[in-house]
């Protein structure tokens, strides 16, 4: 099952995720339905075109306040650096539909630029303006709230970041675990020197998603910290295996948060051979 | 007979000007070459199949750099020792072109402060950040069925008091 859904959540993470719009819910507004349309045609044409650029453009002459048409319109500009002009079409997407879009901004804020303070912002604004659940991120990788512990941990308020982690993991809610919530869990306890803790959070981060090599480099070094060279040495190898084998986290855009690379993992195995 | 030469002539210049013959519009982040700023000398293999550094559709292999993020965090530590400047807070992106052989060219660059408005840095930053980048020599292209192509690449520095926080992608 937890195969299935994982299979299922790397699919996303591919897909664009925002499903087109439902013209006939909006019929009534006939220049918004008629937007809406043009809507339609430009993501016929390839992301970022002029073909759809040009087709969004006519969707928001017709019906300003369309949402998606700037929603979709801002996407190839952040995707391609081109920030300045992706943030102002970004906000009149959030202006005119914030709650559909606030998380988005959010979390783009965090994957494309690090901007920390940006993205709790706007998810806490989110928060303020729904009584429901918060949802998860544009990829798929992880829930809003875990990606406010990310952010908060990336600006030295560790203790906001633990308590996330602590309600969203340590309670058994196991229903919204993300594909790599546990790493990032593990990652922050073994740099607060919680070793036991973070040993048993990489334990139950192969148990939930065992694609990653880093998560048994963090095994290794905590082994080593603990003086158990025999097992650490073997940790590390199988880190090293993994990565070999394409077993590593990455992201189509960006690079991920808490990345380990396969110099850290090399380096890491030289050492410990060394201290023998 | 004249005619029908003339107007062959014209069919070939025509169809060896590529697909994209409208070119008074650009899709996003395009980057036409421009004599007053880009150097001659860059050649791409193809410029009308610029691919973008994310392509990764099968059995497309996305663009990357020797030695992974960590490479390129590692060159840029070493090569920009920028010392502390009081205002030189935001983001400075240089958008670029990488060629079928690994070589970079037609550089853009767009300036921006933490709220995303438009600014300017001091030119030292942002000369030091493009000489660094000119010395990056581990760029993998974008490859489709065994084919090198050349992309869009482009890096962001977020800056605070002129020192580098973070690098992206």
């Amino acid at each position: 099952m937890k195969k299935g859904i994982l299979v299922l959540l790397l699919l996303f993470g591919f897909l664009p995720l925002f499903a087109p719009p439902n013209c006939e819910a909006i019929k009534d507004d006939e220049a918004c339905y008629a937007g809406c349309q043009k809507a339609l045609d430009a993501i016929t044409f390839r992301q970022g075109s002029w073909q759809s650029q040009d087709l969004f453009d006519e969707s928001l002459e017709l019906c300003p306040g369309f949402a998606y048409s700037h929603m979709q319109k801002a996407v190839p500009f952040v995707k391609r650096g081109l920030f300045i002009e992706w943030k102002t079409m970004i906000d009149k997407a959030v202006e005119y539909d914030p709650v559909e879009f606030l998380g988005y901004r959010g979390w783009c804020r965090l994957q494309f630029l690090r901007d920390y303070e940006g993205c709790i912002s706007d998810i806490e604004q989110l928060r303020s303006m729904i009584n429901y659940d918060l949802g998860f991120c544009q990829t798929g990788d992880y829930h809003l709230e875990i990606v406010l512990a990310l952010c908060y941990k990336a600006i030295g308020k560790t203790d906001k970041a633990m308590q996330i982690y602590q309600s969203r993991l340590d309670a058994g809610n196991e229903m919204h675990t993300g594909l790599y919530d546990y790493y990032h869990y593990g990652v922050l306890q073994y740099e607060l020197d919680e070793y036991d803790a973070a040993f048993k959070s990489f334990e139950r981060q192969v148990e939930e998603n065992d694609y990653m090599g880093e998560t048994y480099y963090f095994m290794g070094l905590i082994q080593k910290e603990k003086g158990d060279m025999k097992n650490a040495t073997r940790t590390l190898m199988k880190a090293r295996e993994y990565y070999r084998s394409g077993k590593f986290r990455s992201d189509t855009y960006t690079e991920t948060l808490d990345k380990i690379y396969l110099s850290e993992i090399e380096s890491a195995i030289k050492e410990l051979a060394n201290e023998k | 007979m004249r005619n029908w030469v003339f107007f062959f002539c014209i069919c070939l210049i025509i169809g060896c000007t590529g697909n994209d013959v409208n070119k008074d519009k650009y899709n996003v982040g395009e980057i036409p070459f421009d004599p007053i700023k880009d150097d001659r000398n860059f050649k791409l293999c193809n410029e009308n199949q610029i691919k973008q550094y994310y392509a990764r559709n099968t059995p497309d292999n996305p663009a990357g750099y020797k030695g992974e993020k960590i490479a390129l965090i590692t060159h840029f530590a070493n090569e920009c020792k920028l010392p502390k400047m009081k205002g030189q807070d935001g983001y400075l992106t240089f958008r670029f072109i990488v060629n079928c052989e690994g070589e970079m060219g037609r550089y853009r660059v767009d300036e921006m402060d933490l709220d995303y408005q438009p600014k300017q840095f001091n030119k030292q930053i942002v000369f030091t950040l493009h000489a660094a980048i000119k010395k990056l020599d581990g760029w993998i292209p974008v490859n489709y069925k065994g084919k090198d192509y050349d992309f869009y690449q482009y890096l962001t520095f977020k800056l605070v008091d002129g020192r580098l926080k973070e690098i992206m992608p």
